[in-house]
């Protein structure tokens, strides 16, 4: 008897220690909490469901770290540089030869870069220097940024004119050349505050005239 | 082009035959006549040694003979041959090329380590127009890569106007092969921009070693004179340490071709020198002659019989001269200041 009368009770108890409101997670409250829950219900008169959901609540993230996550940082794919053998191949293309040897001995290498540094071509820094400075831009340096960085082309490893003015040399016209200099000159102009540098503007210059030129 | 002929020995090199081979094949031309094998003498060949019937061959004569071989031996002789042939047209192409940049590139100079010509030389050496090479200019301005003022072409205002650096050179070279339509055009502009840059360093090299034969002329016309004045008869010794010069009857400037012969130097004091110069002729730069040397040692130095005489017969041995246009020098007689 005492077993079926005090069993129903037990149900009904458990039934609510357990029911969690609305989208609460089932988390079991002890004895003691429930009798805080009671004791705090009577004497500060709050709703004792509103106690429960708190208390529910501590249980499942007291131990979470309260610190707001960082954003996730996507990394930049990582762009697989050219080969040496790739560049090799470009640059040997240009020239229209078969082998280092024959490079070497090309008229037209020879007159193409007679006024750069002596090359070292046992190193894949000359062979990037002749990629730049006769093929395009390396992967990995397009939309450089930084000093020197221009429309995403550095002015001082390439030049490549047209890319840094930001425009087409099928169809831009001496107004657009002349507005894209004003524009860039505005920026780097040397009197400028903060973003206006000598080098970066004398290079401009360079560019601007090489463009304007009267052939 | 004129008509390309291969010497036997080159033919055999070149087929990588025995010279017996090539006897026993042209035997064998020789011996039936009317047959599908002929050779014909002014054609395909001319003798070169009526004794030993030595010849030369034009080019249609070597490829009969690479075409018989081949026909007999089963060897691949006609892409020998034709190998040959292709590579020394290519090579007779390019000395027309380098002989024209060296007639036309009087106007050579270095600026900031770089070579640079004239436009108008230029536009010689392209075999071009004004208006073309501007057209090609104005193409190359169009491309990825365009002419950049500095590396590529330079205002020389001390020159009177726009210079092209090799580079710049190389790049317009790209420009005129790729848009003439002529083959000959395509392969002259595209030589000119394979061979400009050796033909620049060997004119820097003559130009260089020129200055030092004219220095080596002046020290042994001072050696044959004595050291000694030849107007005054002034000896350098190393008590006076006098300081001598070597003065040229046909001057640098005007008759540069004579400045480093010995015969065309005589040893004065530079008091004489200076005199003859300026107070005589008005001016260093003004050329002078044998003639306007002797005018004045006969007109100063009338006592002097003996260098009279020795004027006289330098003279004789140098013969007479017409000055070179001073505005156009040939590039060989530039001074070595302006390619160093």
């Amino acid at each position: 008897m005492t077993a079926t009368k005090t069993r129903p009770k037990k149900v009904q108890q458990s039934t609510e220690s357990t029911t969690v409101k609305e989208n609460m997670s089932k988390i079991t409250l002890n004895q003691l909490v429930q009798n805080e829950i009671s004791r705090l219900a009577k004497v500060q008169g709050l709703d004792t469901a509103t106690l429960r959901a708190f208390a529910q609540f501590v249980v499942e993230n007291h131990k979470k770290d309260s610190k707001p996550k960082p954003p996730k940082v996507v990394k930049p794919e990582k762009v697989k540089p050219l080969t040496l053998a790739q560049l090799k191949k470009a640059i040997f293309g240009y020239f229209a030869v078969k082998d280092v040897k024959e490079l070497k001995k090309s008229g037209s290498f020879a007159m193409a870069t007679s006024g750069m540094e002596k090359l070292d071509f046992s190193k894949k820094d000359g062979w990037e220097k002749l990629y730049r400075k006769f093929i395009g831009v390396l992967p990995g340096e397009e939309n450089e940024t930084g000093y020197g960085c221009i429309n995403g082309i550095n002015i001082f490893k390439y030049d490549l004119v047209w890319k840094a003015f930001g425009l087409d040399p099928e169809t831009a016209t001496s107004e657009d050349i002349k507005s894209a200099y004003r524009e860039l000159s505005k920026v780097y102009h040397p009197d400028i505050p903060n973003t206006g540098d000598a080098q970066v503007f004398a290079r401009l210059n360079v560019f601007y005239k090489s463009l304007n030129q009267r052939f | 082009m004129a008509e390309l002929y291969i010497t036997s020995q080159k033919l055999v090199e070149t087929l990588k035959i025995a010279t017996q081979d090539l006897i026993e094949t042209e035997q064998f031309f020789d011996s039936i006549q009317d047959d599908e094998w002929e050779l014909t003498e002014g054609k395909d060949y001319k003798v070169v040694n009526k004794t030993s019937g030595l010849r030369e061959y034009t080019s249609s004569g070597a490829y009969t003979i690479a075409r018989y071989l081949e026909a007999t031996q089963k060897q691949t002789f006609w892409q020998r041959l034709t190998e040959w042939i292709t590579h020394t047209r290519e090579e007779i192409r390019k000395a027309f090329v380098k002989k024209h940049i060296l007639d036309n590139s009087s106007s050579l100079v270095k600026r900031n380590g770089l070579f640079f010509v004239s436009r108008s030389d230029l536009i010689a050496i392209f075999k071009t127009k004004s208006v073309y090479l501007k057209k090609m200019a104005e193409h190359t301005q169009t491309t990825q890569y365009p002419l950049i003022e500095g590396e590529d072409f330079q205002d020389l205002v001390d020159e009177g106007g726009l210079y092209y650096s090799l580079a710049g050179i190389e790049k317009l070279s790209r420009s005129f092969k790729e848009c003439q339509s002529k083959k000959n055009r395509q392969e002259w502009c595209g030589d000119v921009g394979e061979v400009a840059k050796p033909q620049v360093d060997a004119i820097v090299a003559e130009i260089q070693n020129r200055e030092k034969r004219i220095q080596s002329a002046m020290d042994k016309a001072k050696k044959r004179d004595g050291n000694t004045c030849q107007v005054t008869g002034q000896k350098k010794n190393h008590v006076n340490k006098l300081k001598l010069a070597a003065h040229h009857l046909y001057s640098q400037n005007g008759y540069p071709y004579l400045a480093d012969v010995e015969n065309n130097l005589l040893t004065l004091v530079p008091e004489v020198h200076e005199q003859f110069h300026q107070d005589y002729l008005g001016g260093t730069q003004k050329p002078c002659t044998i003639d306007d040397f002797i005018k004045f040692v006969q007109d100063y130095y009338p006592s002097n019989t003996r260098i009279i005489i020795w004027l006289n017969a330098q003279k004789q041995v140098l013969g007479n001269h017409q000055p070179t246009d001073q505005r156009k020098p040939h590039v060989l007689y530039l001074p070595a200041s302006r390619v160093m």
